[in-house]
Protein backbone atom coordinates (compact mmCIF):
# COMPACT_ATOMS: atom_id res chain seq x y z
CA UNK A 1 0.00 0.00 0.00
CA UNK A 2 3.37 2.49 -0.06
CA UNK A 3 1.55 3.75 -3.60
CA UNK A 4 -1.29 5.50 -1.80
CA UNK A 5 1.62 7.47 0.19
CA UNK A 6 3.68 8.22 -3.17
CA UNK A 7 3.82 11.32 -5.18
CA UNK A 8 2.22 10.38 -7.42
CA UNK A 9 -0.71 8.72 -6.26
CA UNK A 10 -1.03 12.28 -4.21
CA UNK A 11 -0.26 14.59 -7.42
CA UNK A 12 -3.00 12.53 -9.91
CA UNK A 13 -5.40 12.31 -6.97
CA UNK A 14 -5.13 15.91 -6.53
CA UNK A 15 -4.87 16.89 -10.27
CA UNK A 16 -8.11 14.82 -11.05
CA UNK A 17 -10.17 15.94 -7.91
CA UNK A 18 -9.35 19.54 -8.73
CA UNK A 19 -10.44 18.87 -12.58
CA UNK A 20 -13.91 17.63 -10.91
CA UNK A 21 -14.53 19.99 -8.80
CA UNK A 22 -14.22 22.77 -11.60
CA UNK A 23 -15.85 20.62 -14.20
CA UNK A 24 -19.16 20.16 -11.68
CA UNK A 25 -18.88 23.80 -10.74
CA UNK A 26 -18.95 24.52 -14.53
CA UNK A 27 -21.66 22.25 -15.30
CA UNK A 28 -24.04 23.12 -12.62
CA UNK A 29 -23.84 26.69 -12.83
CA UNK A 30 -27.43 28.41 -13.56
CA UNK A 31 -27.91 29.32 -17.09
CA UNK A 32 -27.39 33.07 -17.02
CA UNK A 33 -30.80 33.91 -18.35
CA UNK A 34 -31.35 37.64 -19.34
CA UNK A 35 -34.49 39.86 -17.95
CA UNK A 36 -36.59 40.31 -21.04
CA UNK A 37 -39.25 43.37 -20.70
CA UNK A 38 -42.86 43.35 -22.77
CA UNK A 39 -42.21 44.04 -25.72
CA UNK A 40 -45.08 47.06 -25.51
CA UNK A 41 -41.46 48.51 -23.76
CA UNK A 42 -39.99 48.76 -27.28
CA UNK A 43 -38.89 52.53 -27.83
CA UNK A 44 -41.49 54.93 -30.08
CA UNK A 45 -38.22 56.59 -31.51
CA UNK A 46 -34.91 55.44 -32.46
CA UNK A 47 -32.54 57.12 -34.91
CA UNK A 48 -34.00 58.18 -38.02
CA UNK A 49 -37.56 56.17 -37.26
CA UNK A 50 -40.51 57.54 -35.47
CA UNK A 51 -43.67 55.26 -34.55
CA UNK A 52 -46.24 56.37 -36.25
CA UNK A 53 -49.17 53.60 -35.72
CA UNK A 54 -49.69 50.31 -33.77
CA UNK A 55 -51.33 47.42 -36.41
CA UNK A 56 -52.64 44.84 -34.70
CA UNK A 57 -51.88 41.25 -35.41
CA UNK A 58 -53.87 39.11 -36.76
CA UNK A 59 -55.10 36.27 -34.46
CA UNK A 60 -54.34 33.84 -37.63
CA UNK A 61 -50.92 34.73 -37.63
CA UNK A 62 -50.73 34.84 -33.55
CA UNK A 63 -51.94 31.51 -33.15
CA UNK A 64 -49.11 29.80 -35.75
CA UNK A 65 -46.58 31.95 -34.10
CA UNK A 66 -47.40 30.87 -30.70
CA UNK A 67 -45.22 33.16 -29.26
CA UNK A 68 -45.85 34.99 -25.60
CA UNK A 69 -45.22 38.78 -26.46
CA UNK A 70 -46.14 40.21 -30.28
CA UNK A 71 -45.23 43.95 -31.58
CA UNK A 72 -46.25 45.38 -34.81
CA UNK A 73 -45.63 48.76 -35.58
CA UNK A 74 -45.12 51.09 -38.46
CA UNK B 1 16.43 -29.45 6.62
CA UNK B 2 14.72 -29.37 3.92
CA UNK B 3 15.22 -26.42 1.55
CA UNK B 4 12.31 -23.94 1.12
CA UNK B 5 10.41 -24.40 -2.22
CA UNK B 6 10.16 -21.01 -4.25
CA UNK B 7 6.68 -21.05 -5.90
CA UNK B 8 7.28 -18.33 -8.62
CA UNK B 9 4.99 -14.95 -7.50
CA UNK B 10 2.37 -14.96 -10.66
CA UNK B 11 2.72 -11.35 -12.14
CA UNK B 12 -0.75 -9.14 -11.33
CA UNK B 13 -2.44 -6.18 -12.62
CA UNK B 14 -2.28 -3.51 -10.23
CA UNK B 15 -6.40 -3.68 -9.73
CA UNK B 16 -6.21 -1.28 -6.32
CA UNK B 17 -4.51 1.34 -8.49
CA UNK B 18 -6.70 0.89 -11.83
CA UNK B 19 -10.02 0.65 -9.60
CA UNK B 20 -9.41 4.00 -7.18
CA UNK B 21 -8.78 6.27 -10.36
CA UNK B 22 -11.39 4.14 -12.47
CA UNK B 23 -13.83 5.13 -9.89
CA UNK B 24 -12.61 8.92 -9.74
CA UNK B 25 -12.99 9.01 -13.73
CA UNK B 26 -16.25 7.42 -13.41
CA UNK B 27 -17.38 10.16 -10.71
CA UNK B 28 -15.56 12.99 -12.72
CA UNK B 29 -16.61 12.58 -16.05
CA UNK B 30 -20.24 10.86 -15.31
CA UNK B 31 -22.37 13.69 -17.01
CA UNK B 32 -19.71 13.04 -19.97
CA UNK B 33 -20.35 9.46 -20.02
CA UNK B 34 -24.05 9.53 -19.39
CA UNK B 35 -24.81 11.76 -21.94
CA UNK B 36 -22.42 9.66 -24.60
CA UNK B 37 -24.18 5.84 -23.26
CA UNK B 38 -27.16 7.82 -24.32
CA UNK B 39 -26.46 9.08 -27.91
CA UNK B 40 -24.94 5.71 -28.50
CA UNK B 41 -28.87 4.06 -27.73
CA UNK B 42 -30.59 6.94 -29.99
CA UNK B 43 -28.18 7.79 -32.67
CA UNK B 44 -28.25 4.94 -35.28
CA UNK B 45 -24.87 6.50 -36.79
CA UNK B 46 -22.91 5.55 -33.55
CA UNK B 47 -24.55 1.88 -32.46
CA UNK B 48 -21.14 0.58 -32.80
CA UNK B 49 -20.13 2.58 -29.49
CA UNK B 50 -21.40 0.28 -26.86
CA UNK B 51 -18.94 -2.10 -28.50
CA UNK B 52 -15.81 0.16 -28.58
CA UNK B 53 -14.96 0.27 -25.09
CA UNK B 54 -16.06 -3.63 -24.48
CA UNK B 55 -13.35 -4.70 -27.67
CA UNK B 56 -10.60 -2.00 -25.70
CA UNK B 57 -10.71 -3.45 -22.69
CA UNK B 58 -10.86 -6.99 -24.25
CA UNK B 59 -7.85 -6.89 -26.15
CA UNK B 60 -6.00 -5.00 -22.87
CA UNK B 61 -7.22 -7.87 -20.81
CA UNK B 62 -5.88 -10.48 -23.60
CA UNK B 63 -2.51 -9.04 -22.84
CA UNK B 64 -2.48 -8.66 -19.03
CA UNK B 65 -0.03 -11.22 -18.42
CA UNK B 66 2.34 -9.37 -20.70
CA UNK B 67 1.85 -6.15 -19.26
CA UNK B 68 1.62 -7.47 -15.65
CA UNK B 69 5.42 -8.47 -16.16
CA UNK B 70 6.59 -5.24 -17.14
CA UNK B 71 7.99 -3.08 -14.72
CA UNK B 72 6.15 0.29 -14.36
CA UNK B 73 8.30 3.57 -14.34
CA UNK B 74 6.47 7.00 -13.53
CA UNK B 75 6.80 9.18 -16.20
CA UNK B 76 6.17 12.75 -15.00
CA UNK B 77 5.02 14.32 -18.35
CA UNK B 78 1.85 11.95 -18.27
CA UNK B 79 0.91 14.11 -15.42
CA UNK B 80 1.07 17.18 -17.36
CA UNK B 81 -1.14 14.76 -20.62
CA UNK B 82 -3.96 15.02 -17.79
CA UNK B 83 -3.90 18.16 -16.57
CA UNK B 84 -4.14 19.24 -20.60
CA UNK B 85 -7.35 16.39 -20.38
CA UNK B 86 -8.84 18.36 -17.80
CA UNK B 87 -8.46 21.86 -19.66
CA UNK B 88 -9.87 20.51 -22.89
CA UNK B 89 -13.06 18.96 -20.71
CA UNK B 90 -13.34 22.71 -19.02
CA UNK B 91 -13.28 23.92 -22.61
CA UNK B 92 -15.54 21.40 -23.73
CA UNK B 93 -17.76 22.20 -21.35
CA UNK B 94 -17.52 26.27 -21.34
CA UNK B 95 -18.06 25.87 -25.31
CA UNK B 96 -20.53 23.34 -25.26
CA UNK B 97 -18.57 21.23 -27.28
CA UNK B 98 -19.62 17.65 -26.75
CA UNK B 99 -16.38 16.10 -28.99
CA UNK B 100 -13.65 18.20 -26.65
CA UNK B 101 -15.12 17.61 -24.04
CA UNK B 102 -15.86 13.75 -24.70
CA UNK B 103 -12.39 13.12 -26.25
CA UNK B 104 -10.94 14.64 -23.46
CA UNK B 105 -12.14 11.23 -21.09
CA UNK B 106 -9.51 9.24 -23.86
CA UNK B 107 -6.85 12.03 -23.29
CA UNK B 108 -6.93 11.73 -19.18
CA UNK B 109 -6.80 7.78 -19.34
CA UNK B 110 -3.94 8.20 -21.89
CA UNK B 111 -2.23 10.87 -19.48
CA UNK B 112 -2.63 8.34 -16.47
CA UNK B 113 -1.25 5.21 -18.21
CA UNK B 114 1.83 6.89 -19.45
CA UNK B 115 2.18 8.79 -15.97
CA UNK B 116 2.02 5.46 -13.60
CA UNK B 117 3.18 3.08 -16.15
CA UNK B 118 5.80 4.65 -18.32
CA UNK B 119 6.20 5.08 -21.94
CA UNK B 120 7.19 0.89 -22.77
CA UNK B 121 3.82 0.09 -21.36
CA UNK B 122 1.77 2.97 -23.09
CA UNK B 123 3.09 1.82 -26.38
CA UNK B 124 1.66 -1.80 -25.29
CA UNK B 125 -2.02 -0.16 -24.86
CA UNK B 126 -1.28 2.53 -27.24
CA UNK B 127 -3.74 0.41 -29.85
CA UNK B 128 -7.01 -0.11 -27.39
CA UNK B 129 -6.87 3.58 -26.34
CA UNK B 130 -6.58 4.99 -29.99
CA UNK B 131 -9.31 2.93 -30.34
CA UNK B 132 -11.71 4.44 -27.52
CA UNK B 133 -11.60 7.83 -29.90
CA UNK B 134 -14.25 5.68 -31.81
CA UNK B 135 -16.51 5.72 -29.59
CA UNK B 136 -17.41 9.39 -29.87
CA UNK B 137 -19.13 10.89 -32.10
CA UNK B 138 -17.39 13.07 -34.64
CA UNK B 139 -18.42 17.09 -34.57
CA UNK B 140 -20.98 18.03 -36.23
CA UNK B 141 -19.11 20.37 -38.30
CA UNK B 142 -16.68 17.26 -39.48
CA UNK B 143 -19.76 15.36 -40.25
CA UNK B 144 -21.55 17.64 -42.22
CA UNK B 145 -18.10 18.19 -44.69
CA UNK B 146 -18.16 14.01 -44.63
CA UNK B 147 -21.74 13.35 -45.27
CA UNK B 148 -22.77 16.27 -47.39
CA UNK B 149 -20.28 15.08 -50.57
CA UNK B 150 -21.45 11.40 -49.82
CA UNK B 151 -24.74 11.68 -50.57
CA UNK B 152 -23.95 13.81 -53.43
CA UNK B 153 -21.73 10.69 -55.09
CA UNK B 154 -24.21 7.83 -53.63
CA UNK B 155 -26.82 10.14 -55.93
CA UNK B 156 -24.46 10.37 -58.71
CA UNK B 157 -23.49 6.36 -58.21
CA UNK B 158 -27.19 5.38 -58.12
CA UNK B 159 -28.44 7.64 -61.41
CA UNK B 160 -25.50 5.94 -63.56
CA UNK B 161 -26.81 2.51 -62.45
CA UNK B 162 -30.44 3.32 -63.05
CA UNK B 163 -29.26 4.69 -66.24
CA UNK B 164 -27.18 1.41 -67.04
CA UNK B 165 -30.05 -0.86 -65.83
CA UNK B 166 -32.79 0.81 -67.96
CA UNK B 167 -34.29 2.52 -65.52
CA UNK B 168 -35.53 5.83 -66.47
CA UNK B 169 -34.30 8.46 -63.59
CA UNK B 170 -33.44 12.41 -63.70
CA UNK B 171 -30.98 13.08 -60.85
CA UNK B 172 -31.17 16.91 -59.37
CA UNK B 173 -29.17 17.49 -56.70
CA UNK B 174 -29.53 14.66 -54.21
CA UNK B 175 -32.85 13.72 -55.72
CA UNK B 176 -33.64 11.07 -58.02
CA UNK B 177 -36.79 11.37 -59.82
CA UNK B 178 -37.72 7.45 -60.87
CA UNK B 179 -41.06 6.13 -62.43
CA UNK B 180 -43.32 6.34 -59.14
CA UNK B 181 -42.16 9.52 -58.15
CA UNK B 182 -38.70 10.67 -56.30
CA UNK B 183 -36.60 9.49 -54.13
CA UNK B 184 -34.34 11.92 -52.00
CA UNK B 185 -30.87 10.52 -50.82
CA UNK B 186 -30.74 12.41 -47.50
CA UNK B 187 -28.09 12.30 -44.73
CA UNK B 188 -29.22 9.21 -43.18
CA UNK B 189 -28.61 7.60 -46.91
CA UNK B 190 -24.79 9.09 -47.48
CA UNK B 191 -23.40 5.73 -46.05
CA UNK B 192 -21.61 7.67 -42.98
CA UNK B 193 -23.13 5.22 -41.22
CA UNK B 194 -21.54 2.12 -42.28
CA UNK B 195 -18.29 3.80 -42.45
CA UNK B 196 -17.98 4.64 -39.01
CA UNK B 197 -19.06 0.93 -38.24
CA UNK B 198 -16.78 -0.29 -40.92
CA UNK B 199 -13.92 1.55 -40.08
CA UNK B 200 -14.16 -0.01 -36.32
CA UNK B 201 -14.55 -3.35 -37.23
CA UNK B 202 -11.65 -3.30 -39.83
CA UNK B 203 -9.06 -2.26 -37.49
CA UNK B 204 -10.49 -4.85 -34.88
CA UNK B 205 -10.31 -7.03 -37.77
CA UNK B 206 -6.47 -6.39 -38.76
CA UNK B 207 -5.70 -6.10 -35.21
CA UNK B 208 -7.04 -9.78 -34.39
CA UNK B 209 -6.33 -11.78 -37.99
CA UNK B 210 -3.10 -9.81 -39.20
CA UNK B 211 0.19 -9.02 -38.46
CA UNK B 212 1.61 -7.21 -41.34
CA UNK B 213 1.14 -3.25 -40.68
CA UNK B 214 0.32 -2.66 -44.81
CA UNK B 215 -2.22 -5.06 -44.67
CA UNK B 216 -4.09 -3.70 -41.98
CA UNK B 217 -3.85 -0.24 -43.54
CA UNK B 218 -4.91 -1.96 -47.22
CA UNK B 219 -7.61 -2.75 -44.84
CA UNK B 220 -8.47 0.23 -43.39
CA UNK B 221 -7.78 2.52 -46.65
CA UNK B 222 -10.56 -0.52 -48.46
CA UNK B 223 -12.79 0.54 -46.29
CA UNK B 224 -13.76 4.21 -48.44
CA UNK B 225 -14.56 2.65 -52.08
CA UNK B 226 -16.61 -0.50 -50.62
CA UNK B 227 -18.83 1.75 -48.10
CA UNK B 228 -19.17 4.43 -50.89
CA UNK B 229 -20.05 1.34 -53.65
CA UNK B 230 -22.21 -0.15 -51.16
CA UNK B 231 -24.17 2.36 -50.31
CA UNK B 232 -24.39 3.24 -54.27
CA UNK B 233 -26.27 0.37 -54.78
CA UNK B 234 -28.23 0.73 -51.61
CA UNK B 235 -30.09 4.02 -53.48
CA UNK B 236 -30.32 1.90 -56.49
CA UNK B 237 -31.84 -0.62 -55.18
CA UNK B 238 -33.98 1.43 -53.80
CA UNK B 239 -34.48 3.00 -57.06
CA UNK B 240 -35.53 0.35 -58.64
CA UNK B 241 -37.94 -1.65 -55.76
CA UNK B 242 -39.69 2.39 -55.51
CA UNK B 243 -40.38 1.30 -59.28
CA UNK B 244 -41.59 -1.67 -58.26
CA UNK B 245 -43.73 -0.48 -55.47
CA UNK B 246 -43.06 2.21 -53.52
CA UNK B 247 -44.00 0.52 -50.71
CA UNK B 248 -40.52 -1.39 -50.69
CA UNK B 249 -38.45 2.06 -50.39
CA UNK B 250 -39.03 2.42 -47.12
CA UNK B 251 -39.67 0.53 -43.73
CA UNK B 252 -38.14 -3.08 -43.49
CA UNK B 253 -36.83 -3.14 -47.17
CA UNK B 254 -35.00 -0.65 -47.18
CA UNK B 255 -33.84 -1.82 -43.69
CA UNK B 256 -33.00 -5.30 -44.83
CA UNK B 257 -30.95 -4.11 -47.73
CA UNK B 258 -29.12 -1.60 -45.59
CA UNK B 259 -28.23 -4.73 -43.24
CA UNK B 260 -27.63 -7.05 -46.46
CA UNK B 261 -24.81 -4.71 -47.81
CA UNK B 262 -23.44 -4.02 -44.77
CA UNK B 263 -22.81 -8.21 -44.13
CA UNK B 264 -21.71 -7.68 -48.17
CA UNK B 265 -19.29 -4.69 -47.19
CA UNK B 266 -18.03 -7.40 -44.33
CA UNK B 267 -17.93 -10.06 -46.73
CA UNK B 268 -15.36 -7.94 -49.56
CA UNK B 269 -13.47 -6.97 -46.54
CA UNK B 270 -12.83 -10.51 -45.67
CA UNK B 271 -12.15 -11.53 -49.46
CA UNK B 272 -9.56 -8.53 -49.80
CA UNK B 273 -7.79 -10.02 -46.70
CA UNK B 274 -7.33 -13.30 -48.49
CA UNK B 275 -6.29 -11.70 -51.61
CA UNK B 276 -3.86 -9.75 -49.75
CA UNK B 277 -2.35 -12.08 -47.53
CA UNK B 278 -1.84 -14.35 -50.95
CA UNK B 279 -0.20 -11.47 -52.69
CA UNK B 280 2.17 -11.07 -49.65
CA UNK B 281 2.79 -14.83 -49.72
CA UNK B 282 3.50 -14.72 -53.13
CA UNK B 283 6.12 -12.03 -52.72
CA UNK B 284 7.66 -13.57 -49.80
CA UNK B 285 8.52 -17.18 -52.26
CA UNK B 286 9.81 -15.12 -54.70
CA UNK B 287 11.96 -13.18 -52.02
CA UNK B 288 12.67 -16.74 -50.44
CA UNK B 289 13.73 -18.37 -54.04
CA UNK B 290 15.96 -15.40 -55.35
Amino acid sequence: MSFFRSRVFTALTLVLLLQGTAYYALALRKEATPAVGPLALFPRSFGNWTFFKEQPIEQEIIDVLKSDDTLQRA
Amino acid sequence: MTPALEVPVKPQLPWTKLAWFGALLVVIYAPVLRALVAQWGSDEDMSHGFAVPLVSAYIIWQRREELAAMTPKTNWLGLLVVIWGGIQLIIGTLGVELFTARTSLIVVIIGMVWLLCGTKILKKVAFPLGLLFLMVPIPAVLYNQITFPLQGIASKFAEVSLDVLRVPVIREGNTLEVPNGHLSVVEACSGIRSLLTLTFLSLVYGYFFENRKWIRAALLLAIIPVAIVANGSRVTITGILYGINTDYAEGFFHEATGLFLFMADFAILLLLHRVLVKFAQYIENRKAVA
